[in-house]
C-alpha cells in the first residue's frame, strides 16, 4: 500500500481525534505536522510496520506539544458555543481534561474502543487509561449532573 | 467509577457534536499534505513540509545531534542499544531494559545510562531521569528513550513535577574568566522535557517543591554584610506557571542569627523547616550542618502568615522530605559522618513534630518517595572497607516497614534517588561512570 492509500485510509479518523484534542480550527495543522514529521523520520509511511497506532500516537504527541507550546485554548468558548448546541457545558468541561485524558474519554465513550485498543492508541498502558478515565469521570460527572 | 446509562449518552451526544465540527482531512499527494480546499493554506506551509522533506534526503546524518547512548543488561554488560528516539517519535520505543526477572526477588529491569544520573520523577504517568545532560523518560520503568536534552550549561540534580510542568532544580554553569562559575537556576519543561528554559535565577534556593499553594522553592536570601561576613534569612519563592516567581516570605534577620528554609510541608497550612544559627555567618565560619545551627519551623494557614512555630526535633540536616497520604516522611544525615547510623528517617503529623521510625539500621536514607499510600525510602550501607549496598524499604501503612530483595542490584553501586508511580519502583544508582536504572517491583 503506497503512503497515499494509507493517509486516505486513516485521514478521516485522525482529523476527528485531532479535532477533540486540539479543537477544530487547530486539526489540520496537527495532521500536516504529523505527516511532516514521519516523512522527514522514516521517508515514508509504508515504512511503518503498523501506521494506525503510530499515527493515533503522533496526533497526540503533536496535540500535546502545540497546546503546550503555544499555550492554547483547544476549545474556547466561542467555538464551543458555534460547535456545539446539546450541553455545552458538558462539551466545556471536556475540553478542559488534561489532553490524555480526554483522548481517553474520546476513544472509550465515542469510538466505543476496548481499553486495551485505547492504550495501544494512545501508546500507554491498560492500567494507565483506566486511570486517566477515573480521573475524567470524576470531573465530568459533576457537569453531567443537572 | 463508571458513568450511568443516561450519563453515558449525554456525553456521547456531546462527544458526537464535538467531533462533528471536524475539518475536511487534508490529502496527501507527492509527499505534500495538501488542502481538501481549493486555495487554502495549512500551516505548516506545504512549501516548508517539502523543504523538510527534500533537507530529511540529502542533509546528512551527522548533522544530526547525537543524542547519548542508553545501554542496557545490568552493571558490567553493555549490550548495544538503538539509537534513541524523542517523545515527539511516536514509535514504540526501543527497549534498552530487558526482562531479568521474575526471579525470588521479584521482576526487576535494569538499564544503563550514559553518565550518572543527576535526578529522578514522576511526571505525568511517566518516570523521568536525567543524565549527562539527556533527559530520559519511561512509562513503566524497563524502556527509556531521551525524550530531550538539557542546554550545555544547564544542571539539574532535582525534578519535580508542578501541574504539567517539569521542574528542575540545580544551575547554571558558564565560562567565567575566572574559570567555570554556578549560579543557582531552576529550569522548567512546559512540553515534557524536550526543552528548557531558566528560572529563577541566582536566588540562593535549596529546594524545589510542588504544594498546593503553587511551586515553593526554600532558599535564603542574604542580608547586608556585617564586616567580612554575611547573614542570611530563610526565604520562600513561589510561582504559579514556574516561570514568574515572586519572593513570597522572608523570616526575620538581624545582626544575631542567620536561618536558611530547607523544606516544606503542608497539610491545613504551610510548615517551613529550616535552620537557625548564630550569625554573623559566612561560609568559612559555619554551616547550617553544624551542631551549633538548630532546627526550627514556620507554619502558617497562608504564606502571607507564616509566623516562627520554634524548634523542630529533628537530629540531624534534612536530605529529603515527601509530603504523602500516609503523613510527612524526613530524612537526615548526621553531623558525623563517620558515626554508624548517622541517618535517619522520621515521621510526622504536622510537620513540627517528629518521630524517629527507625526504618532498619546501617544504612543511609538518601531518597523517599511515595505513591498513594505506598512510601518507599532507598539508601546505601556505607561500611568502611566495605562495598556500598543498596538498601530499599516501603510500607503501605505508614506503620510496618518491609525490606526489598536488593541482592539483584551489583553491590557497589551508590543510591541516587527512587520514585515509585502506578506500583513500580525505580531506583537510580550511580557507579564509578555511568548510572543504573533498576524497575523493581514491591
Amino acid at each position: 500500500m503506497n503512503d497515499a492509500a494509507i493517509w486516505a485510509k486513516h485521514k478521516e479518523e485522525l482529523i476527528r481525534y485531532a479535532t477533540m484534542l486540539v479543537g477544530p480550527d487547530h486539526a489540520e495543522d496537527i495532521l500536516s505536522a504529523v505527516v511532516e514529521r514521519v516523512l522527514r523520520r522514516r521517508g515514508s509511511l509504508s515504512a511503518l510496520d503498523d501506521p494506525r497506532p503510530y499515527l493515533f500516537r503522533a496526533v497526540l504527541n503533536e496535540s500535546r506539544g502545540l497546546l503546550r507550546r503555544r499555550r492554547l485554548d483547544p476549545w474556547p468558548d466561542d467555538v464551543v458555543a458555534r460547535t456545539v448546541e446539546y450541553r455545552p457545558e458538558v462539551a466545556a468541561a471536556v475540553a478542559r481534561l488534561p489532553e490524555r485524558q480526554r483522548a481517553a474519554v474520546y476513544l472509550t465513550y465515542w469510538r466505543d474502543l476496548p481499553v486495551r485498543e485505547v492504550a495501544q492508541l494512545m501508546g500507554c498502558r491498560p492500567g494507565t487509561v483506566k486511570r486517566y478515565l477515573h480521573l475524567a469521570r470524576k470531573k465530568l460527572e459533576e457537569v453531567l449532573d443537572p | 467509577m463508571t458513568l450511568d446509562e443516561r450519563h453515558t449518552a449525554e456525553l456521547r451526544r456531546v462527544l458526537a457534536q464535538m467531533e462533528a465540527g471536524a475539518p475536511l482531512a487534508p490529502d496527501l499527494e507527492e509527499n505534500r499534505i495538501v488542502a481538501p480546499v481549493p486555495g487554502k493554506t495549512l500551516k505548516p506551509a506545504a512549501f516548508a513540509l517539502g523543504m523538510a522533506v527534500v533537507l530529511a534526503v540529502f542533509v546528512p546524518l551527522a548533522l544530526i545531534p547525537d543524542r547519548p547512548p542508553v545501554q542496557s543488561g545490568g552493571p558490567g554488560t553493555s549490550p548495544p542499544a538503538g539509537p534513541m528516539t524523542t517523545l515527539a517519535d511516536p514509535e514504540p520505543t526501543t527497549t534498552l531494559g530487558p526482562s531479568n526477572g521474575p526471579t525470588a526477588a521479584g521482576p526487576w529491569d535494569v538499564t544503563e545510562t550514559p553518565a550518572r544520573i543527576d535526578a529522578l520523577t514522576v511526571h505525568e504517568d511517566r518516570f523521568y531521569a536525567i543524565t549527562g545532560g539527556a533527559v530520559l523518560a519511561s512509562e513503566d520503568g524497563v524502556s527509556w528513550t531521551t525524550v530531550g536534552t538539557l542546554p550545555e550549561e544547564a544542571v539539574v540534580l532535582e525534578l519535580v513535577s508542578h501541574d504539567g510542568i517539569l521542574v528542575g532544580h540545580g544551575g547554571t554553569v558558564v565560562d567565567a574568566p575566572t574559570g567555570r562559575d554556578w549560579t543557582d537556576t531552576v529550569w522548567i519543561s512546559t512540553d515534557g522535557g524536550t526543552t528548557w528554559s531558566p528560572t529563577l535565577v541566582g536566588e540562593r534556593v535549596r529546594r524545589v517543591a510542588s504544594t498546593p499553594f503553587g511551586l515553593v522553592a526554600t532558599g535564603w536570601v542574604d542580608l547586608d554584610p556585617v564586616g567580612a561576613q554575611l547573614p542570611r534569612a530563610a526565604a520562600l519563592w513561589t510561582s504559579s506557571d514556574g516561570i514568574d516567581w515572586t519572593l513570597a516570605w522572608r523570616a526575620e534577620g538581624d545582626t544575631d542569627v542567620s536561618s536558611t528554609a530547607d523544606a516544606v510541608v503542608w497539610a491545613d497550612g504551610l510548615v517551613v523547616i529550616g535552620s537557625q544559627g548564630p550569625a554573623p555567618f559566612d561560609e568559612g565560619a559555619g554551616h547550617p550542618s553544624d551542631p551549633v545551627w538548630e532546627r526550627v519551623a514556620w507554619t502558617g494557614a497562608t504564606l502571607a502568615d507564616l509566623a516562627p512555630a520554634g524548634s523542630v526535633n529533628v537530629a540531624g540536616f534534612f536530605t529529603d522530605v515527601a509530603t504523602t497520604d500516609l503523613g510527612h516522611f524526613a530524612l537526615t544525615y548526621g553531623f558525623d559522618p563517620a558515626a554508624k547510623d548517622s541517618s535517619a528517617a522520621w515521621q510526622s503529623g504536622d510537620g513540627v513534630h517528629w518521630t524517629d521510625i527507625r526504618v532498619g539500621t546501617g544504612w543511609q536514607h538518601v531518597s523517599v518517595a511515595a505513591d498513594g499510600t505506598t512510601v518507599v525510602i532507598g539508601g546505601d550501607t556505607l561500611q568502611p572497607g566495605q562495598p556500598r549496598q543498596p538498601k530499599v524499604w516501603y510500607t503501605v501503612d505508614g506503620q510496618t516497614w518491609v525490606e526489598m530483595d536488593t541482592s539483584m542490584i551489583t553491590a557497589g553501586l551508590a543510591l541516587r534517588a527512587v520514585a515509585i508511580h502506578d506500583g513500580e519502583l525505580v531506583v537510580a544508582l550511580d557507579g564509578p561512570v555511568t548510572g543504573f536504572l533498576y524497575r523493581l517491583t514491591p
